[in-house]
């Protein structure tokens, strides 16, 4: 009956109630909030952490990881920049601290991810499939880059941020950004020759 | 950035593609509810007082007994003779008439 359904009122609440109170809620303990909060910033969360994770399940660890992190840290968020920002940060800096700590592993093993030897859901969409390439392609030259370097390029080539944003979101320097990401593209360019991926 | 280098190009093709797919909803919040209650609380100051107040009233002990020697040594000569003498100048510190 309508008069019980009590979800129409409660989804209106919740979409009334500004991104700093539920911060603020969150900040208070309050894991509902958080709850919420995470759900809004997932999709940005996960494409970028994408760019850094190797197979779909490694993907969900590192998200949850980031999410224990920002529950951990949220009280250290200040309110004078936006909250999104704040959540990047920690997703940038918890990515490049996974590439850093699993750097061993990740270079014994061959992981190969049932997901990504699938076909296209559409074997048609030539666009998919090109894109698909685009990214093993590189991929595979990124693997070969540290941590630092692999960092910066998928901030600015993959994510296409620019210098600025990426030096606050990783807290190096915006002159250390732009000689990283000079070094690191000209070793990619020298290793795209190398293994013979001239077109 | 060169856009006529291959590379560029391959990160133009590559910038797009969602290398996993799209996060999926499904059992989302009900982990992450769950990792949540793992994660240990961190304690206000007041409760860390009531964790230590115990301890911090023991080490207060041998702090009273200090100052209270100190005290006698400092006023070793004004104090009376005597024990009957110290008790009734003590009793004379005491705001109640006894």
């Amino acid at each position: 009956m309508f008069f019980f359904d009590t979800t129409r009122t409660t989804r209106k609440v919740e979409i009334e109630i500004p991104e700093t109170e539920w911060v603020a809620r969150a900040q208070r303990g309050d894991d509902d909030a958080f709850v919420h909060l995470a759900s809004v910033y997932r999709p940005r969360i996960w494409s970028t952490a994408s760019r850094f994770a190797r197979s779909r399940p490694e993907l969900e660890d590192l998200t949850q990881d980031l999410f224990l992190k920002m529950w951990r840290g949220i009280s250290s968020y200040r309110s004078d920049a936006p909250f999104e920002n704040w959540v990047m940060t920690v997703t940038v800096r918890g990515c490049y601290d996974f590439l850093r700590s699993n750097r061993r592993r990740r270079d014994s093993e061959i992981l190969v991810d049932p997901q990504d030897c699938r076909d296209d859901p559409d074997p048609a969409d030539e666009r998919a499939r090109s894109r698909r390439e685009a990214w093993e392609t590189v991929s595979l030259l990124l693997d070969r880059l540290d941590a630092r370097d692999r960092t910066i390029i998928t901030l600015l080539d993959l994510e296409e941020r620019g210098v600025r944003e990426t030096a606050v979101l990783t807290g190096w320097s915006e002159a250390n950004v732009k000689v990283r990401a000079h070094r690191a593209r000209k070793k990619m360019r020298d290793l795209f020759h190398e293994l013979g991926l001239d077109p | 950035m060169n856009d006529h280098h291959p590379l560029d190009r391959l990160f133009a093709e590559a910038a797009p593609y969602a290398p996993h797919g799209e996060a999926g909803d499904f059992g989302f919040t009900t982990r992450l509810r769950a990792a949540l209650a793992g994660v240990p609380v961190e304690p206000a100051f007041a409760d860390l007082v009531a964790r230590f107040s115990w301890r911090l009233s023991a080490a207060c002990l041998p702090v009273i007994v200090g100052l209270f020697l100190f005290l006698t040594m400092q006023h070793q000569n004004t104090l009376p003779e005597g024990v009957s003498g110290l008790v009734s100048h003590w009793i004379d510190l005491f705001p109640l008439g006894i």
